[in-house]
């Protein structure tokens, strides 16, 4: 494939020769056709549709999105020092730059005991039989136009396998990050399979990261349909917990400004398995991510919990869902969102009950905290509960930040900017006690603090200016 | 003379476009604690947040000096970090924010943004605690967060013990106290009380002024202060109530 054609111009030929100049077997060759073919087909998302409303969408224009990232020389080094140090100590890295393995860690003793951790692109050479029908999912048209593209284009990624049985501590980290030499008009597709295997314990760190903040005055409400120039990203997740495994999985979007993130998580949950997955959201122009939690056997159970914190133009759009398929299964919600500036959020949270899932206990929760007159937040919990004997129920709010909090915190001598760092860490305090990955709770509050905080110094910079 | 710590002058202030405080004169030195009697709804409250700075009540003429420095146009927090502070009679809850974190923060914000030691701090802490009768717990608990009201009080007198204010406005911390709880927080007021501070004790009852003795007593009504005093102006109020002030305000 040429690396200059428009996306929106790839014709079967491209794809074809994508996957021979990388030697890829011939039944990767057919999923990636099959999904080229339902991405061809599918219609160009709008603001119409519900699953795009209140996004970005109609700013991305697919004909200039026209080459893939094809690594960085400004890729960042020892990537795995930085996370030891942060998480204490981690069981391996798999770092991604710009769409190119940049590094690739394992820990001997964790290796040992059968564990492969490793890139996408060694994955699909080696363990082919182990990640071939997560790649088939990725081809079923629902999952919308912008992810059946990385079913067709992903050249990057990581795979993580626990065999039967085996338990780690330590997290795996995966970094995918955009470097600061990426262009706009650039894309990136990254791929991520994790799989705990019967009886197996595993923690994981997933981060997307870095990407151009210029563009559009901070200040200034984008417009939903002109045009704009985008790094564009689409991710493709599975996590998947086989009978009575557990996965506790953190995911970290701190993306520049002009990124549009587009990613579909598949949590799939097997007979008495345990699913967490954590979402923080602290950076990019547009977020969009779709959680999709399958509670497939009996007794599978998930906990699913996201904090948004938006500013300036930021976009952010989630949808949760929660299929229940079978009986005794369980599922929990929480996602809670702060903004500030003129960022906007949408949530949508379905919880989905099939006629064979009795005694489901299902439970959503979604609040929001303006942080400013501008900011707006939606929510839309739903139901669809198709048999008795369930237990299901949701809630959402929508408010602004207590005045009277702000001013009893300034009166102790902290500033607006402290207060609100208060404010919003304790408004997702909660959630971040949750994580159960050393470190890591202290790692979002930290970067919270610098959100907040970064806002600051910009002004300051431009009274400087001025 | 000394210069004053605080001096209010002429302060009028409006709320929502209603006048509520109508002419405040005030002063305080170095070493005086003053009690601010009055009715419910008189205007005691809302002295107390202008003199911090709450952004609901607007100044529309006269003058809060602190030091001689005219602190109209100040911050709430650039107030605190000068040396003024208030406990509230109704503290906030913040959910998720712990006490510890929270105290640790506040104590740098005040100390000139410097952090103190940890073990100094906690040393410190500990201290006051012991003093106050504050259990270890509450360093965990979130701020103010399922807090009963003789918690929070002991709260806000704990953190001023530590952040060190040069002039604070108590607002009505006795309300809902037990009288061991009183007598308690009380003893933590007298240790705050210096030659250094200035403390405006706001109250309506005698109660308090029982454990903490004002130098000055003033009489607070309509907006204003209506009769100043020593101490036996309390036990006056006490014994008559408010309506001989009513009374006299009226013939005069």
């Amino acid at each position: 494939m040429s690396e200059s054609r428009a996306l929106s111009t790839i014709t079967r030929a491209d794809v074809d020769s994508l996957t021979k100049k990388r030697g890829e077997p011939d039944w990767l060759e057919k999923l990636r056709m099959s999904a080229f073919e339902a991405f061809f087909e599918a219609d160009q998302p709008n603001i119409r549709l519900d699953d795009w409303r209140k996004t970005l969408v109609e700013t991305v224009d697919l004909t200039a999105i026209s080459q893939f990232c094809g690594g960085s020389s400004k890729a960042k080094q020892n990537v795995k020092a930085d996370y030891d140090k942060i998480l204490t100590n981690v069981s391996g890295v798999v770092s991604i730059v710009n769409g190119m393995r940049s590094e690739l860690h394992i820990d001997d003793e964790v290796a040992k005991k059968g564990v492969i951790f490793t890139t996408f692109e060694d994955a699909v050479a080696k363990h082919g039989d182990l990640i071939k029908e997560y790649l088939e999912n990725g081809t079923h048209r629902e999952i919308g136009k912008l992810s059946l593209m990385n079913s067709a284009f992903f050249t990057s990624g990581a795979f993580l396998f626990v065999p039967k049985n085996v338990t780690v501590e330590a997290p795996f980290v995966i970094v995918n990050s955009i470097a600061e030499d990426a262009q706009v008009g650039q894309a990136i597709f990254p791929r991520v399979i994790v799989v705990a295997d019967e009886n197996a314990s595993v923690k994981v760190v997933n981060v997307f990261e870095g990407g151009p903040s210029a563009g559009p005055s901070p200040d200034a409400k984008p417009k939903a349909r002109a045009k704009r120039e985008w790094v564009f990203t689409s991710a493709i997740v599975d996590v998947a917990a086989k009978q009575s495994a557990s996965i506790h999985y953190l995911e970290l979007y701190n993306l520049g400004r002009q990124v549009f993130s587009v990613s579909r998580n598949n949590n799939l949950v097997a007979k008495d398995a345990f699913v967490y997955s954590f979402t923080a959201a602290l950076g990019g122009g547009q977020l969009k991510s779709d959680i999709v939690t399958e509670l497939r056997d009996r007794g599978a159970t998930s906990d699913v919990r996201g904090i948004v914190l938006g500013d300036k133009d930021e976009h952010f759009y989630f949808n949760t869902v929660q299929n229940h398929d079978s009986p005794d299964t369980k599922s929990d919600i929480n996602f809670r969102v702060a903004l500030k500036g003129n960022a906007v959020s949408s949530y949508q949270g379905n919880i989905k009950v099939a006629l064979t899932a009795s005694r489901t206990d299902a439970f959503q929760s979604n609040k929001n905290l303006l942080l400013s007159e501008t900011a707006k937040a939606e929510s839309i919990p739903r139901l669809e509960i198709l048999t008795d004997d369930v237990k299901c129920s949701h809630g959402a709010t929508v408010g602004p930040v207590d005045k009277n909090q702000l001013f009893y915190l300034m009166t102790r001598g902290l500033s607006e900017k402290e207060a609100e760092e208060f404010i919003v860490t304790g408004f997702f305090a909660s959630l971040l006690s949750s994580l159960k990955i050393e470190g890591a709770a202290q790692w979002i509050e930290d970067l919270i603090g610098d959100k907040i905080h970064a806002v600051e110094t910009q002004k300051e910079l431009s009274g400087t200016l001025s | 003379m000394a210069t004053p710590l605080l001096k209010i002058e002429d302060l009028h202030v409006e709320v929502d476009g209603k006048e509520i405080l109508k002419g405040v004169n005030l002063t305080l030195n170095a070493g005086e604690v003053h009690a601010l009697m009055g009715r419910n709804g008189s205007g005691k409250s809302t002295l107390s947040y202008v003199i911090m700075g709450h952004p609901n009540y607007k100044v529309t003429k006269g003058r809060i000096l602190f030091k001689e420095q005219d602190i109209n146009e100040l911050a709430t927090d650039e107030r605190a970090r000068l040396g003024l502070a208030l406990a509230f009679q109704y503290p906030v809850a913040i959910p998720g924010v712990s006490v510890s974190n929270f105290l640790r923060a506040t104590t740098k914000a005040t100390r000139g943004g410097v952090d103190v030691p940890i073990k100094e701090f906690r040393k410190e802490l500990t201290e006051n605690m012991d003093k106050l009768g504050v259990p270890k717990d509450f360093l965990s608990r979130y701020i103010n967060d399922g807090f009963s009201g003789g918690e929070k009080k002991r709260l806000e007198i704990l953190q001023l013990s530590m952040l060190k204010p040069s002039v604070m406005v108590l607002d009505e911390t006795d309300s809902g106290l037990d009288i061991d709880a009183l007598k308690t927080v009380s003893s933590g007021i007298n240790a705050l009380a210096t030659k250094e501070t200035a403390i405006l004790l706001i109250t309506h009852y005698q109660r308090m002024l029982n454990y903490v003795q004002p130098d000055f007593v003033h009489v607070f009504q309509d907006g204003r202060i209506v009769a100043s005093g020593g101490p036996e102006l309390s036990t006056k109020l006490e014994e008559q109530g408010y309506d001989w002030v009513t009374q006299e305000l009226t013939i005069a």
